[in-house]
Parts: structure tokens; C-alpha cells; sequence
């Protein structure tokens, strides 16, 4: 089937699958993984209740992007949206920030939901529809959401995003390993819960071609994530705000002049 | 089809930080949101590191809840292991993700068994499959219905269009000779099987193959001027064993991301980088220090360092005298190094063995006896006791009874050395004197310290002094030959890395190589003979794996080459600008639909592609093209030479011929390869000229898949060269390494034009691959801007984002400024890549790059070794408001 044939069918409502899905059998995505490749994702230490959190090394990230296009890849988010994405310091991206001394500088600053513990958005939801998890995940029902919009008017990291109409696909066909969100729903990052389930990092973390991205049960004491809290601290976003945000960022290293 | 998309950019709460706007117009006009601003502020230098210290675990805050995860995954037919492949040296391992035969995500393998290499891969491989199901895929052959370049064509079948190629070649074999046509292939190690398919071809037919690693530009000539060598580059995990990284002409952070990690491993174990580049890059901006140098004069900088290193007494002498020819003795008279049969009386030594049956035996002068003395080539060292000078001037009798001054090289290098004192070299590059000074002393100090050289450095006119002079200043420090120093320039997939002769070539017979800069140019008065070049010229192109007609340098040259051609093939997945304006243009399959082998020069892990899916529509490989051409022309040829192998054969076929105690593929099977990465047969960490310096074998290493002999002529004293005697380095005066005046500098006035070029390759495309890509092209905004500093910008009365027009007296195109403080004033930089489509008119950068030929890299031939390496970035022009 060429694309547009397959893309016709789903603006008509049909599912392109039907009939197929009797025949083809699939395999979870994760189990389809080489061995080493899945070792390689793997979530290092995991406590009895676990509670997830992200480090993000400042200094490490490149501003690549490689972590924004692997999760609208995995999540299956449409154009014109992104669940994750990078901040860059400069007026443009790529271009440097001069301060008042004519100084450059120029860093990324990769942004995703924060997984507040205490949630601005979950909190203005008139129907529930955004939730906390029972592992510290913020999520989104999509069959609850009304599409008021009122988290992301609430949301002080500007990380969520509208279903304003048929979302738009580059290839026309449902790609990634999640189900895109209807028309008028609100959507955002969801740590790759799905992976979760079957013990693997999010993908972004997976797909940090730098390692800047750390991931792990903030209630096991042995994960990486938490040593390395211990050591380097790690900054929350806009910490004034009293989100508590379980996502922190290490700053950019020193530098030694010549 | 479409409704238009929901856009972060129109986000009713106004929170959205950067987003790029759903249409894919650029954001640079954007009033920068006060909210992005506050979260940035964690960037601010050590802003809080303490803040939240110790706070690391919370009390949990969500209920004890059922499980939900709100998420249902998707199953999918099958995962598949296979390598990314576009030119970019990554040599990535991806797993692609199928359901009903279509890629739906690719995702790094991670599965290197050396884990610092995992995750291998950047954001470009991981969008590939809207490339493989984009909109731009060819679908099935095409013959064209319009005029050239019209893009009219109409769909063909397989067997017409190979019938029609089959008779032109034929005929075109039969009036001028099959190496009338051109084959033209990009570098190898990404693909040495359908790559190899073409230089097969060319082998049973006798048509010539083209050169990509000279003809790209990469081949950084003060390499086989100086060691003999193709090149050689440390492998980038041992970027993290040094102390000190210097970093010229090159945007690792951008054009090498899967490997930018090793920067930041060897800076947390405390290793200093400093950066050398005219823009202030990505890699720039993470650096310790920049120093901001004027383009094209790298080689001012390096002499002003090793200046200041000798000044300082921080050189390693020994070092000199042991691995390169400084102490060797040069004919003041003639410019020739003297060799022992000329003298009337030399001390033997011991050591007047030679390296290979065509070498001389060289003299030196031992302090200890006061007496010339016969060094041969077989070894490096010195005869034990001998004491060879590296400066004075001494008289020797011939055997002719004459009597002649002789010095030795060193004395002749550092008189030029002596010319370059920081001072002077802060006049040419900029950079000033008191920095060049500490960072010499810092280099030659915190060891070992590597040299990290890339195209922005080597793509000039006289890039090969500028990599002799960088050669020089690791040599004397003693970083070459160790792990965490060296001399490295990271330029392309271009090393063949295995042993490719069965598949390549045949038994008795080669594929003929005409560099492809010959192809573009014609002929050079200074053409090595050794070339080549067809008696009744090029009558015909079959181009693969190349947008050639916007990649090559000096397009509107090109394109009158091409006017004369009386058929252009072009085979390529996608119908990019030089596939449509072929005659025929075949459908190829992308590398998640075939079988292949790979390797590059930046880590040593052999890979194969694997089909993901079925080919895309009509789309075959290149061995199958190439078969079914000819079967057409020459049947029996055709069942001796190509019918009989397929893509496992091939591979199967250079994995053996390597697989011996030494060879290169020891161990190394085609079902091992499906199981993951197999290292090659080489020391761990991989580091250039090992052996020559621990075990005092002679260089040069060979560089595959030349016969060793030919690149022995290249050093024909079995050292470092940093003194060259041939005739033309002598008739040109650069028989050492020092500071030219850019080339294009006395073809357009400076005055007239008085801007450099710059055309860097791209952090979101592989040279054109990817320029159409749409998820990169939202991110990137999709508008080539011309890079400018505000004081040139102001000159011209140009603002930021203005319509611009980019010209010299080769070409002009028409684009958008982009005014930044990044830019050094003097230069405008336009990134390399984008398709013609998105410049408001013009072929593209390319449309100003020089095709010049410089008679040095003439002067020896070996394809892609010793060959006319492109200056793109020699490169003058001036930018108005259009």
C-alpha cells in the first residue's frame, strides 16, 4: 500500500491493520531486542516502590537533539509537537549568547516534563485526567482529557502539548510503539511508562548518544542516579515554584584559561 | 491530506520555550520568551551545584494506586540489527523496528562489545526511516521525457532501462573505449560491498572509477607528505586518555556526535581543551579556550607554537633525531638530500640496511667522530654510539672530487621555524602572541597531547602545509606513535579497512582510477602520467551513493562537463538534485534493504547491514544493477566476473582473504557479524604509528589497499619527512612546512571580495543526506543562513534574517543572513549540504568553490592517497542585500 492509500484509510476511519490483526502476531518491541541491546537499556536498580527521576548532565549534552527525536519516534508524536526538546542559550538555535562584555556562550538545556511530585497541572485538572502514578509518574488519560487546556496554562515548564486537529505524520502511517493521542486531547512525556513496565530506561536516556541523560528509582539507594545526586547535588527547574520537580540538571563544568 | 499540524509554537498558555513552529519557518524571529530565560538560568557557571545537594531522596508523594501506566504498547514484527551509513565515519550500529515491512523507529543497537562506544548514533540516524518512506523516495526507474535537469521523467520498467544503458555503453565502448565512462562512487568503508560492486564493474569492463576521499577534499596531504600515509587517525576512545586536546578546524560536538562524549570523559579526568577555529562552535563553546584564528592560516599558528616550544626549550630532540629525517644531510648546493654513494669516504655504522630494493642509503654527521655516516632505511634509530647533528654545517668530499656544503634537514626546518615567532604569527592568524605562547607551553607540557584536525583546517589550497606544520608540532613534542597524542584528522569513511582485493578486483586486472577532480577539470599540465585519463575523454557518468551535482566544488565547471556527456546514470534511493537531472535514474535501496559490509576509520568495529524490509518499491542494489548491465553487454564477462556472487559472497569473500594470523579479519565470519560489531585485528587502543616508534620500524605503515611499495616513495627515507627534495617542492619552495597566502586570495581580489567562504558541514545533515528530512527540518527551521559578523552585516547595511545574495566569479546564489557575533568579521559562513530547493535561487554553496589543482599534490599518484585534495574552503566572495 502506498503511503497516501494508507493514510486515506485513516482519515476515513478505517484501520489499515483490519484483518491483518488476526494474522500477524506481534512481539512486544522490547522482547524483539538482541540481548546486548536490551542489557543496554535496562534499568539498573529498582527498589520495591520504586520512584523514578531523571538527571540531566548540562555539561554532557550537545544539543543534539537525538533524545527529542528518539521519543517523538518511540511516542509517536506528531509534527509540529514535541514532548521533549532543547533549549538553546543563544537568540536562535545554534547561535551563541553574548553578555553585556561581549563574552559568548552557548548551551543546551534539554526539556521535558519535569514529574513534579507536587504537580501544578494535576492539580487544575477538572476531570482527573492528569494523574500521578503510583511510581511518581505524571501521566495523561487521554479518554478523561476534555481538551480545557487548563494545565497547560498551569504547567510553569511549557511542556505540554495540543491535539488541535488530525495529527500531522511526516510518513502518513502510525509509526513508534505507543498509540498516537486523539484530536483534543492534551499529551506529554511519560518517562516511556510502557518501557518501565518492562524494566527499560526511557528512551531518551537509551538514546543519548553524549550520556548526559541519567534515569532511576529515586528509592533505591544503589542507583546511579541517586549516588550521583548525592555527589554533584543537581539543580530542580524553577525551584521557586515549590514543584518539586523530579527531574534535575547538573550545571556545565568549570573552565581553566590558558 | 493534511490537517494543519497542532503547533507548540501557537501554544495558548504562551509557555513554549523554543519550540520550532509547525510549519517548519524559521524561529529566529521570535522575541525570546522570559520564561526560557529563567529555566536556562541552571546554566549559569556552577549556579547552585549546592542547592539541592543531599536532597536526593523525597518522601514519595503519589498514593498507593494500581499500576496504571496509562500506555499501551505497540508489538512489531521484528527488530533488525543493520549499520547507518551515510558518509559521516560514524559507522553506527541501529536496530530497525518493523511493522508491515516499514521502518517505524530505529533506535541505537548499543550492543559495541567495547561499551565506552555505546549508544553509537545521533539524531539524524534515528529519523532515517522518513527517508527510506519519505516523499523524495524513487519509487521505480525513471528515463527523462524534458530537458536536462527538468526534473521531467516518466516511470520505465527495469529491462528498458538497462537495455538503454546496456546499448549506450556499449556503443560508447565501442567508439572511445569503455574508460570513456566515469563511475563515480563515494567512500568505501561504508559499504564495501555494492561499493565494490562498482569497482568490479569497472574492472571486467575496463571503465574508469572516480575518487572520493581527494576529490571531498579530506585527503589531508601533509599526511602522505610527511608520514607516508594515506592517514591515520587514533581512535576516539583515546581522545579520553589525553591530557591536553587541541582541536583545529573541527566541530567534533556537531559533526561527530556519537563520539563527542570522549571530550567530556577526558576533561572529567582533568584534561584541558583548547580550540582553534575561526566560528565559535558548538565544540568551541564546551572548550577551556578558543582561540579564535583567521581562516586558511592555521599553519602561522602552528609554526608560532613550535617557535615557542624550541624558544622555550620544551621540544624532545631525541625525539627528532630518532623517528624523523632532521638529522639526515641535505646538499646545500643542489637541494637534494646527499647520499652515501656520492661521497668519497663515509663511516659504515651498521645501519645502511634498506627498507625497499629501490631505496637510497642516506648520510648524517656523528659529533662523535666528526665524520659523515651511512644511515640506511631499514630501521629508525641511530647506529649505537653515533651522535647525529641536528644543526651546523659541515663540508664533505664527493666520490667526483668536488667538495660540497651539507646541513642537516632539522637546521633547514627550524630556520623557518625561526621566521614564525608568535609575534609574527599573531600578524596572520590573529590569534595573539602571549596565547599562542601559553598554549604552546601547555601543550608541550601536559601530556600526552593530541592534535584533533578536521576538514575546516585541511580544506585549503595549502592544507597540506598546514597539516605538515601540525604534524611537526606534535612530532617535536614526542606525541606521536602514543596513546592519548598523536596527530589525527577525522575526514571520512574513506579507509579500506579489510581486505577487499578479491571482491574488488580481479585476478588479472584493476578497475582504472581517473581522480575524479580530472573528471570535473579535464586535464592538468602538471597531470601525474601515472593518471589514467581517457585518450578521447569522458563520454558518459554513472553516478551512485552521490548528490555529485551539488557536492562536487565549482558546479557551474562541472555542469559544463556535463553538458558534453552523451549519458548521465544517477542510482539512488532518493531523487535528489543530481538524480534529476540524469538521463536514467535507477531506484536504489537504502541500507535497511540490503546486504553489506562496513567499517571506518574512527573505531575499529567491522559491521554488516542486514535487510530490514523489502526493498521500496522497485528499488535493487547496486550489485544487481551492475549484473544486469552486464549480462546486457557482455554475457560471458558478465557469468565469469559479477553473476555468480551475491552480497554474502562478496562479504564472505574479503572477510577470508583477511583472515589470517596478521591479516585484518582475523576470526572474523559473516554469522559472527549477524551476532554484532567484531573488532578488527588491531592493538586496543588503536594508535597510528606504534610500531614505528616502539619498535623502530621504518614508515610508513601501508595504507590498504595500495601495494606497500607505493606509498614507500611518498617518504622515501623511511622518516618522518618534514624536509621534501622532490623536484617541484623544490621549484615551489615548500620543501618545509610554513604559512602560504590562501590561494584564492590572488584569484579574487581581497579587495573586491573581501569575505572567506566558510562551508562547514552541518550538525543536522550528512553532507546533502538528511537536508530533506522533515523532523530535522522542523528542528533546524529549513532556511540556509549565511553566517556574519553585525560589524560586516552593519557595513553592508544587511539585518539579520535579509534576503542576501553570496557571490564571486564562479557563482552566486541567493539566501538569508544570519548575523552573529559567532562569525568572525572577514568570513561568511553558509553550512555545507543544502539542497538547491531551499535557497531562494542558485545551485548552492558549491556554486563558489574552487576545483583548483595544486602541482604538489601531483607530483607522486595513488588514488585517494597522493591525489589533488578540493580546497573548498579556499574560497573568497562578497555578500550584498538582494
Amino acid at each position: 500500500m502506498r503511503d497516501n492509500d494508507v493514510l486515506g484509510t485513516l482519515l476515513a476511519g478505517d484501520d489499515p491493520n483490519e484483518g491483518r490483526a488476526a494474522t500477524v502476531e506481534r512481539t512486544s518491541a522490547i522482547e524483539a531486542l538482541p540481548p546486548a541491546s536490551r542489557e543496554w537499556g535496562e534499568i539498573d536498580a529498582r527498589s520495591e516502590s520504586p520512584r523514578w527521576g531523571m538527571l540531566v548532565d548540562t555539561e554532557r549534552c550537545i544539543g543534539c537533539w537525538s533524545c527529542a527525536v528518539i521519543c517523538r519516534s518511540e511516542n509517536d508524536v506528531a509534527l509540529g509537537m514535541w514532548w521533549n526538546r532543547i533549549l538553546t542559550g543563544g537568540d536562535d538555535l545554534d547561535t551563541p549568547s553574548v553578555d553585556e562584555h561581549g563574552q559568548m556562550s552557548m548551551d543546551w538545556l534539554p526539556l521535558a516534563c519535569q514529574h513534579c511530585d507536587d504537580a501544578p497541572c494535576e492539580k487544575v485538572c477538572p476531570t482527573a485526567a492528569t494523574y500521578t502514578n503510583d511510581e511518581g509518574v505524571v501521566l495523561v488519560d487521554a479518554d478523561k482529557c476534555i481538551g480545557c487546556r487548563y494545565c497547560m496554562a498551569a504547567c510553569p515548564y511549557g511542556v505540554r502539548v495540543f491535539n488541535w486537529g488530525e495529527p500531522e505524520k511526516a510518513t502518513g502511517v502510525e509509526e513508534g510503539m505507543v498509540h498516537a493521542r486523539p484530536v483534543g486531547s492534551v499529551e506529554k512525556c511519560s518517562l516511556c511508562v510502557h518501557r518501565l513496565a518492562e524494566n527499560q530506561e526511557p528512551s531518551c536516556v537509551v538514546s543519548c548518544p553524549a550520556q548526559a541523560r541519567i534515569f532511576g528509582d529515586l528509592n533505591a539507594p544503589d542507583s546511579h542516579i541517586n549516588q550521583l545526586i548525592q555527589d554533584r547535588g543537581g539543580d530542580q527547574l524553577l525551584g521557586e515554584k515549590g514543584t518539586e520537580p523530579k527531574v534535575r540538571y547538573l550545571p556545565p563544568r568549570r573552565r581553566r584559561s590558558l | 491530506m493534511t490537517t494543519p499540524g497542532p503547533s507548540q509554537a501557537t501554544d495558548p498558555a504562551g509557555t513554549d520555550p523554543a519550540g520550532p513552529a509547525a510549519d517548519g519557518t524559521d524561529t529566529a524571529d521570535q522575541a525570546p520568551d522570559p520564561s526560557r530565560r529563567r529555566l536556562l538560568q541552571v546554566l549559569g557557571a556552577g549556579a547552585g551545584v549546592a542547592a539541592a545537594g543531599g536532597a536526593g531522596v523525597v518522601a514519595s508523594t503519589s498514593p498507593a494506586e494500581s499500576s496504571s501506566t496509562g500506555e499501551e504498547a505497540l508489538g512489531v514484527d521484528r527488530v533488525v540489527r543493520t549499520t547507518c551509513s551515510p558518509n559521516c565515519t560514524g559507522s553506527c550500529g541501529q536496530l530497525a523496528f518493523v511493522r508491515d515491512d516499514r521502518v517505524v523507529k530505529i533506535q541505537q543497537a548499543a550492543d559495541f562489545p567495547d561499551e565506552v562506544y555505546n549508544p553509537r548514533g545521533c539524531m539524524k540516524g534515528l529519523s532515517f526511516h522518513h527517508n527510506i518512506h519519505g516523499d523524495d523516495r524513487i519509487q521505480t526507474p525513471l528515463i527523462r521525457t524534458g530537458e536536462r535537469g527538468s526534473g521531467e521523467f516518466r516511470e520505465a520498467t527495469w529491462d528498458e532501462v538497462l537495455d538503454r544503458i546496456a546499448e549506450e555503453f556499449a556503443r560508447i565502448g565501442d567508439e572511445y573505449g569503455y574508460e570513456s565512462i566515469h563511475v563515480f562512487g563515494q567512500v568505501p568503508g561504508s559499504g564495501y560491498v555494492h561499493k565494490g560492486a562498482n569497482y568490479r564493474a569497472c574492472a571486467t569492463l575496463g571503465m574508469s572509477h572516480g575518487t572520493s576521499f581527494d576529490f571531498n577534499g579530506d585527503l589531508p596531504m601533509g599526511m602522505p607528505i610527511t608520514f607516508g600515509v594515506q592517514n591515520a587517525e587514533h581512535e576516539t576512545k583515546d581522545w579520553a586518555n589525553s591530557r591536553f586536546l587541541l582541536i583545529v578546524g573541527a566541530n567534533p560536538l556537531d559533526t561527530r556526535i556519537p563520539d563527542a562524549h570522549f571530550l567530556f570523559d577526558a576533561a572529567d579526568r582533568g584534561a584541558r581543551l583548547v580550540v582553534v577555529d575561526p566560528v565559535f562552535s558548538a565544540t568551541a563553546a564546551k572548550a577551556d579556550s578558543w582561540l579564535q584564528i583567521a581562516p586558511g592560516t592555521d599553519a602561522a599558528f602552528a609554526l608560532g607554537m613550535v617557535h615557542a616550544i624550541l624558544e622555550e626549550d620544551l621540544a624532545d630532540l631525541d625525539f627528532v633525531r630518532t623517528y624523523t629525517d632532521g638529522a639526515l644531510l641535505v646538499r646545500l648546493d643542489t637541494g637534494k638530500r646527499l647520499r652515501a654513494e656520492e661521497l668519497a669516504s663515509v663511516e659504515d655504522r651498521g645501519q645502511t640496511g634498506r627498507r625497499a630494493e629501490f631505496d637510497e642509503v642516506y648520510v648524517v654527521w656523528d659529533h662523535g667522530t666528526d665524520r659523515p655516516t651511512a644511515l640506511g632505511t631499514e630501521k629508525l634509530g641511530m647506529p649505537e654510539g653515533v651522535d647525529a647533528a641536528l644543526d651546523g654545517t659541515f663540508e664533505v668530499d664527493l666520490v667526483d672530487g668536488g667538495r660540497v656544503e651539507v646541513v642537516p634537514a632539522w637546521s633547514l626546518v627550524a630556520a623557518e621555524v625561526e621566521r614564525w615567532s608568535p609575534e609574527r604569527s599573531e600578524e596572520v592568524t590573529g590569534v595573539p602572541a602571549d596565547l599562542i605562547r601559553r598554549a604552546a607551553r601547555a601543550y608541550a607540557t601536559e601530556s600526552p597531547a593530541a592534535i584533533l584536525m578536521g576538514g575546516g583546517s585541511n580544506h585549503w589550497f595549502h592544507g597540506d602545509h598546514i597539516g605538515r606544520a601540525y604534524a611537526l608540532l606534535a612530532t617535536v613534542t614526542g606525541n606521536i606513535g602514543r596513546s592519548g597524542g598523536g596527530f589525527s584528522v577525522y575526514v571520512g569513511q574513506y579507509k579500506v579497512r579489510l581486505d577487499t582485493s578479491p571482491w574488488w578486483t580481479l585476478e588479472d586486472r584493476s578497475a582504472p582510477i581517473v581522480p575524479s577532480i580530472y573528471f570535473l577539470r579535464g586535464r592538468t599540465e602538471t597531470m601525474h602520467p601515472d593518471i589514467p585519463y581517457p585518450e578521447h575523454g569522458f563520454k558518459a557518468l554513472f553516478c551512485t551513493f552521490a548528490n555529485m551535482f551539488v557536492q562536487s566544488p565549482d558546479l557551474n565547471r562541472l555542469y559544463e562537463t556535463l553538458e558534453g556527456l552523451e549519458m548521465i546514470v544517477v542510482a539512488d534511493p532518493i531523487l535528489t538534485e543530481t538524480a534529476k537531472y540524469a538521463d536514467i535514474v535507477l531506484p536504489a535501496t537504502t541500507w535497511y534493504e540490503k546486504t553489506d559490509l562496513t567499517a571506518t576509520p574512527i573505531h575499529p568495529f567491522v559491521q554488516i547491514q542486514q535487510p530490514a524490509i523489502p526493498p521500496v518499491g522497485e528499488s535493487r542494489d547496486e550489485l544487481w544493477m551492475w549484473q544486469e548491465i552486464l549480462r546486457r553487454i557482455d554475457p560471458d564477462l558478465a557469468e565469469e566476473h559479477v553473476l555468480p556472487h551475491s552480497a554474502e559472497d562478496a562479504v564472505e569473500m574479503m572477510l577470508a582473504a583477511g583472515d589470517t594470523a596478521d591479516g585484518p579479519t582475523r576470526g572474523m565470519t559473516l554469522e559472527g557479524l549477524r551476532e554484532g560489531p567484531m573488532r578488527l585485528n588491531v592493538p586496543d587502543p588503536e594508535v597510528p604509528f606504534q610500531r614505528q616508534v616502539e619498535e623502530l620500524v621504518p614508515f610508513p605503515p601501508r595504507s590498504l589497499p595500495a601495494p606497500i611499495e607505493a606509498t614507500q616513495r611518498f617518504v622515501p627515507t623511511g622518516r618522518i619527512e618534514f624536509y621534501k627534495e622532490e623536484e617541484r617542492f623544490l621549484e615551489r619552495g615548500e620543501t618545509v612546512p610554513t604559512h602560504l597566502t590562501p590561494h584564492d586570495d590572488g584569484v579574487h581580489d581581497p579587495q573586491a571580495f573581501p569575505l572567506t567562504l566558510l562551508s562547514p558541514h552541518s550538525k543536522w545533515r550528512i553532507h546533502s543526506t538528511y537536508s530533506n528530512n522533515p523532523w530535522l527540518q522542523e528542528i533546524h527551521g529549513n532556511r540556509p543562513g549565511v553566517m556574519i559578523h553585525p560589524e560586516d552585516a552593519r557595513a553592508r547595511g544587511i539585518r539579520d534574517g535579509d534576503e542576501i545574495d553570496v557571490f564571486n566569479g564562479r557563482g552566486q546564489l541567493g539566501a538569508w543572513a544570519k548575523v552573529t557575533e559567532a562569525a568572525r568579521p572577514g568570513s561568511a559562513t553558509l553550512h555545507e549540504g543544502w539542497w538547491p530547493r531551499f535557497f531562494r535561487s542558485g545551485k548552492g554553496v558549491n556554486e563558489l568553490t574552487t576545483s583548483e589543482v595544486n602541482p604538489i599534490h601531483e607530483i607522486h599518484y595513488v588514488a585517494n592517497m597522493w591525489s589533488p585534495s578540493t580546497p573548498w574552503k579556499d574560497c573568497r566572495c562578497e555578500v550584498r542585500r538582494a
